[in-house]
């Protein structure tokens, strides 16, 4: 994979705590990238960043074989050619759809009127399904239509990079998921990378090829949906892209692997009981008696018959349910040491929802992921 | 959504152009106060002990205060009644409030002069001046009332409060700040009003600003006069900062959340009518139907010169168009920075550009005639020289209208035309410049309809022999024939009205597109 756009330990901001703090990325010419952080986190800055509309302090930024950005030069927006897409749209609201899609074809008002009638214009119009709305005005269209009309704007002049900021946050969900797919098939069909920002975890994940979490202006974690889900750099990135249980835990001597898996491995005892686990960190296999927190998924835990764990709360979310369970105190268990109680989230199917106050031991289904504490 | 990022940069050209036009608005001031000191302290400190002076800080002073609260009064009610309870006739009701505005303080105390005679001193100035400052009060209050919600009411009342208490506590932070911005226009208005308090022959600063100018030459004292007058403005002007505090910013953003109950006409409020329409009563129905009835006698009549209505008429039109243009021009700058940009600099430049608020015509002109005789004495006595005077003192109007309409226009949509390839020249010249159009209308006609009542400003500064019609009925008045005076009183509403026409109009088509 060849960077596309390869932005290098990238600053924005001034101070103490700059908005962006050393962003390395890079970004493959087929991506769909998604940049998944929650509000605040610095990654509309990142966006603006790229598009030009903010100035970074310090860092490179290379889009194919064009400076962006490099030692405090930096090339104005318009030189770019980087599509924007921004939240709200903002369709220009003195011009009708025809217009807005033409806007980017010339650089003056009478122009953009006579581009609005060309064939570029139509087979965009036809891109985003809207064929029949060219004359309309902007207030007029429902919230997806300005969304899908500000695409075909940021494509007009076949921008190398199209970068979305969230643009579905404002859209109720049913037709949020509708405008994700078709969104995911206009960009394809456009045959443009893209540069997606969103706080929304299901979103980076089901959408992107290639997903970056972002958190208090750092990267934290890039690859691959799959990738980031099941292993997490961080326990941060565990908790922020999905239920996670993390346990306090203390490393033993390794056993010979008992399932086989693949990885550095070890095992550690915890409320779980000595389970194996996959050392996440980078540099040394903590030494046994180690002090360590473990990460497990909702969905790598099931009930099986017995008296371990009491069943406190359960959520029922249709297909399957959220089973919130805490230690048994009648039963010891290596883990009382801990001051607090633990307590586990198992994901079970519907069908098999327990009764609160019922008793069960939880097994695991997969490795246990093991964190610096 | 505007955003404040760290390394947001202020465009330097714009910086540098409002920096320019800020300056001009306060050179006026500048002359001023080098005037007042050419002479050495010891000549600004004898003037200061006249004993003539308390006695008119002290008139200014009481007039202004006493205003205020009985605009207040009249005003808040009013406000209530045209916001909160259904009334039949709304738009109609909501005409009359708005009414008095139309008619400048010397007209409406002409037209009473006329039908009561012995109208003067300080109860005939209250009186006037309450009723034409009314609006300043009403009009606001009641756009805040209309769009605030009454939920945090309707919640005082299920704590137990009476209707009364909990619209007090419920809606009070939602008046507080429109009802100090209306306060302080009316104080400044009564301390600045030269025409209503002059016909009444109430000694203030404001008149013997313009007595030591014009009958005694007396002009090292006419300079003190204005210093001390601007001083009191502009003490009130911080004054109702300071009272006005976090309010203004904490409660903006939340005004249309919720919900706004409209309670039914109960017959204990239609006493409210009679406080809503008392003033325009006053300063408007009766000075124009005693205006009517005087110009059709056979004496009035027989004076009427249409040439002169006519000359007057144009002359009014053109001064006031090239105050708006000057206003406009050196507003747009300032509003620009001020509606996009924030910071120390772009605060001082927006607050210079409103300055003007606290300088009464009187004191403009004076300044205005010091800085010509100063610097060009060719430019003593022009059209070009009244022209910049009203637009040096409408300017804050002029920026209100610009800023306003260009703050409401979305940062996002520069942002999207300067990735679409527009230089920032080009996203002016197709977005923001198109979409702000409006404003600049609004800040423009706003100027001229000002600019066409003021008086004061325009007597120290016209060209020899030239007349405005504000400047005709002043002369008319000084010998009291009022019936002579009355044709160019009618034009002066007739002509104001067109403007405030139009600007009803666009401000109804304005809303649609954003």
């Amino acid at each position: 994979m060849t960077a596309f756009l390869s932005i290098t330990d990238l600053t924005v901001g001034y101070g103490a705590t700059p908005v962006l703090r050393g962003i390395t990325l890079d970004v493959s010419d087929a991506d769909f990238t998604a940049i998944v952080g929650p509000s605040g986190c610095g990654k509309t800055t990142l966006l603006r960043t790229i598009a030009g509309l903010e100035r970074a302090t310090s860092g490179d930024m290379r889009l194919g074989t064009q400076m962006l950005t490099t030692h405090g030069i930096h090339l104005a927006p318009h030189k770019r050619n980087i599509g924007w897409v921004p939240q709200d749209a903002s369709l220009f609201p003195h011009l009708n759809v025809a217009e807005n899609i033409a806007f980017g074809l010339a650089t003056s008002l009478r122009r953009v009127k006579k581009a609005a009638r060309s064939n570029r214009v139509a087979e965009l119009l036809e891109l985003v399904s809207l064929t029949a709305f060219g004359l309309r005005m902007p207030h007029e269209l429902s919230g997806g239509q300005a969304q899908r009309v500000a695409l075909a704007r940021a494509l007009a002049n076949r921008p190398q990079l199209v970068l979305l900021d969230e643009p579905f946050a404002g859209l109720d969900p049913i037709l949020r998921s509708d405008l994700r797919s078709e969104v995911k098939a206009i960009l394809a069909r456009a045959q443009t990378a893209a540069l997606l920002v969103t706080h929304d975890q299901t979103e980076a994940l089901s959408l992107a090829s290639h997903v970056a979490l972002m958190h208090d202006g750092i990267i934290e974690q890039a690859g691959s949906p799959l990738d980031v889900y099941s292993s997490p750099a961080t326990v941060w990135c565990a908790e922020f892209l999905g239920d996670a249980n993390v346990l306090h835990a203390t490393t033993v001597q390794g056993e010979s692997d008992p399932n086989g898996l693949n990885g550095p491995h070890d095992s550690a005892l915890s409320a779980l009981g000595i389970t194996p686990m996959t050392w996440m960190e980078g540099g040394t296999q903590p030494v046994p008696g180690e002090l360590v927190s473990l990460m497990v998924r909702p969905e790598s835990l099931s009930l099986v018959t017995g008296q371990g764990w009491r069943v406190t709360e359960t959520s029922f979310a249709g297909h399957d349910g959220l089973v919130t369970l805490v230690a048994d105190t009648k039963t010891p268990l290596a883990a009382r040491s801990h001051t607090t109680v633990p307590v586990l989230q198992v994901l079970v199917a519907a069908r098999q929802m327990p009764l609160i106050g019922a008793n069960y031991d939880v097994k695991l289904t997969a490795p246990a992921l093991g964190y610096a504490p | 959504m505007p955003r404040t990022v760290a390394n947001q940069r202020l465009p330097r050209p714009l910086v540098a152009v409002a920096a320019v036009a800020a300056l001009v608005a306060v050179i006026p001031v500048g002359y001023l106060l080098v005037r007042a000191f050419a002479e050495g302290g010891e000549s600004f400190l004898s003037l200061l002990e006249r004993p003539r002076l308390p006695l008119l800080i002290g008139n200014s002073l009481g007039l202004a205060i006493t205003v205020t609260f009985s605009a207040l009064a009249i005003g808040l009610p009013s406000a209530f009644l045209l916001s909160r309870v259904r009334i039949p006739l709304r738009a109609f009701w909501m005409v009359i409030a708005a009414l008095p505005l139309a008619v400048p303080s010397y007209l409406a105390a002409y037209g009473l002069l006329a039908a009561f005679p012995t109208m003067q001193g300080f109860a005939a100035a209250w009186l006037v001046l309450t009723m034409v400052t009314v609006p300043y009060i009403t009009l606001p209050v009641a756009s805040a009332l209309q769009s605030a919600t009454t939920d945090f009411e309707d919640v005082a009342r299920t704590l137990g409060r009476s209707p009364f208490s909990a619209l007090l506590s419920g809606s009070w932070h939602n008046v507080r700040t429109p009802a100090l911005a209306g306060s302080l226009l009316v104080f400044l208005y009564v301390i600045s009003d030269f025409g209503g308090v002059a016909l009444f022959r109430f000694p203030v600063l404001t008149t013997a600003i313009y007595q030591a100018y014009g009958a005694s030459y007396d002009r090292n004292l006419a300079a003190v006069l204005s210093l001390i007058l601007i001083t009191l403005a502009i003490i009130i002007v911080f004054g109702e900062r300071l009272a006005r505090g976090k309010a203004r910013t904490r409660n903006v953003s939340r005004l249309t959340v919720g919900r706004t109950r409209i309670s039914d006409l109960h017959p204990r409020l239609t006493p409210l009518f009679a406080v809503l329409s008392f003033p325009a009563f006053a300063v408007v129905v009766i000075p124009v139907t005693v205006m009517l009835l005087r110009m059709f006698s056979a004496e009035a009549l027989a004076s009427l010169d249409p040439a002169r209505l006519w000359s007057a008429t144009v002359n009014t039109l053109i001064l006031s168009l090239g105050g708006a243009l000057v206003a406009v021009a050196l507003a747009t700058p300032i509003a620009l920075l001020a509606a996009r940009y924030g910071g120390r600099l772009v605060g001082a430049i927006e607050s210079a550009g409103y300055l003007p608020l606290a300088l009464p015509g009187v004191v403009v002109g004076l300044s205005l005639v010091f800085f010509a005789l100063g610097t060009a004495p060719a430019l003593y006595q022009t059209t070009f020289l009244l022209a910049l005077a009203y637009g040096f003192m409408f300017l804050p109007k002029a920026i209100g209208g610009i800023r306003s309409r260009v703050a409401a226009i979305p940062s996002s949509l520069n942002d999207v035309s300067r990735t679409l390839g527009y230089t920032p020249l080009q996203s002016w010249r197709s977005v923001t410049g198109p979409l702000s159009r409006p404003g600049f209308l609004l800040g423009g006609l706003l100027v001229m309809v000002t600019a066409m009542k003021e008086l004061p400003a325009t007597l120290m500064l016209r060209p020899t022999g030239m007349d405005t019609l504000a400047t005709l009925l002043w002369s008319r008045t000084d010998v009291a024939s009022y019936g002579a005076a009355a044709p160019y009183a009618l034009m002066l509403i007739v002509l104001a009205a067109i403007p405030a026409f139009l600007l009803s109009q666009s401000d109804r088509r304005g809303g649609s597109p954003l």
